[in-house]
């Protein structure tokens, strides 16, 4: 059965960190432009991909789902997607 | 490397406490997902139901409306942003340390990260209380009602990821020896989790909004 062995290095670790609030301090800095801000083309594919880029980071490194059992990983996914779906019935019936 | 303490056959060859925890977060992916697209759909609900807040508005000079652009300060928030992601490395070196049965890094970065969640914690408070005193409170209109639920829960959450830490750290003091790291692992779990919320939270909830 799998323990918590440790795949992810401390510097690893730091490096994600680093990105992490790079990431951050990127979308607080491109938020201080009102004319890139008021800007849907620009802010809402850049907004959506840095989070996604972030969430993909704590899920994979700092969550382990990219050195753990895969049966996790899809079991996640499965759970994720299926949130996603109810959020767009929801949206739709609502909306 | 460390091993758990009490190794159980299991089918899926993973352990059952980190199954239920991943069970755990996908549901409660629906719980924040539907709370957020409750907000999605709420946010322009801005005019003010309350009748005493309105005529508080209406004295003052101002409209009775109370939008998000109205009441956001962005500043505060991408602070709280950093400190729980600064939180969130704290933990995984918190169960480094455990598994590596390193205690004195263990107890140290345990602390950190139950110092960084109060410290969120207390931005929040700070944020909600200077949102009730510009006019916007859980009645005041559709968009305080959503926002106060769906920032409310998930402080609520990261309130009680900070006390399942403490009540880990009580016990690394209680029991030197204990190095449980599938227990460190799974609360990590949650813990990160919490921050992934709060990742799109900042995205959704507080940016797009000027857009």
């Amino acid at each position: 059965m799998a323990s918590s062995e440790n795949h992810v290095s401390v510097k690893m670790y730091w490096i994600i960190c680093i990105v992490l609030c790079a990431i951050t301090f990127l979308e607080w800095v491109i938020f201080q432009f009102e004319s890139i801000r008021v800007n849907a083309m620009i802010m809402v594919p850049a907004l959506l991909l840095m989070s996604v880029v972030k969430f993909i980071l704590v899920c994979g490194w700092y969550m382990h789902l990219k050195y753990d059992h895969p049966v996790l990983k899809y079991y996640y996914m499965a759970a994720f997607f299926l949130a996603t779906a109810v959020m767009m019935a929801l949206a739709v019936l609502m909306g | 490397m460390g091993h758990a303490a009490h190794e159980h056959y299991t089918v899926t060859g993973v352990d059952n406490r980190k199954f239920a925890m991943w069970t755990l977060i996908g549901s409660e992916c629906f719980l924040f997902g539907t709370l957020m697209i409750n907000y999605i759909l709420n946010k322009a609900s801005t005019k003010i139901n309350d009748p005493a807040i309105a005529k508080y508005l209406i004295e003052h000079g101002k409209k009775p409306f109370i939008a998000p652009t109205d009441v956001y300060d962005i500043d505060l928030t991408t602070i709280s942003t950093f400190i729980l992601l600064m939180s969130s490395v704290a933990m995984v070196l918190a169960l480094d340390g455990c598994v590596r049965k390193n205690l004195k890094n263990f107890r140290l970065w345990t602390w950190v990260v139950i110092v960084f969640g109060l410290l969120f914690l207390g931005c929040q408070a700070y944020e909600f209380n200077h949102f009730i005193h510009k006019g916007l409170t859980l009645s005041a209109n559709n968009f305080g009602a959503s926002f106060f639920l769906l920032t409310g829960c998930h402080g609520a959450h990261v309130a009680v990821g900070v006390m399942l830490m403490g009540s880990v750290l009580i016990r690394s003091y209680l029991q030197p020896d204990w190095f449980d790291s599938v227990v460190v692992e799974v609360l990590g779990l949650y813990w990160h989790f919490v921050d992934v919320i709060w990742i799109i939270i900042f995205t959704v909830v507080y940016l797009l909004v000027y857009v």
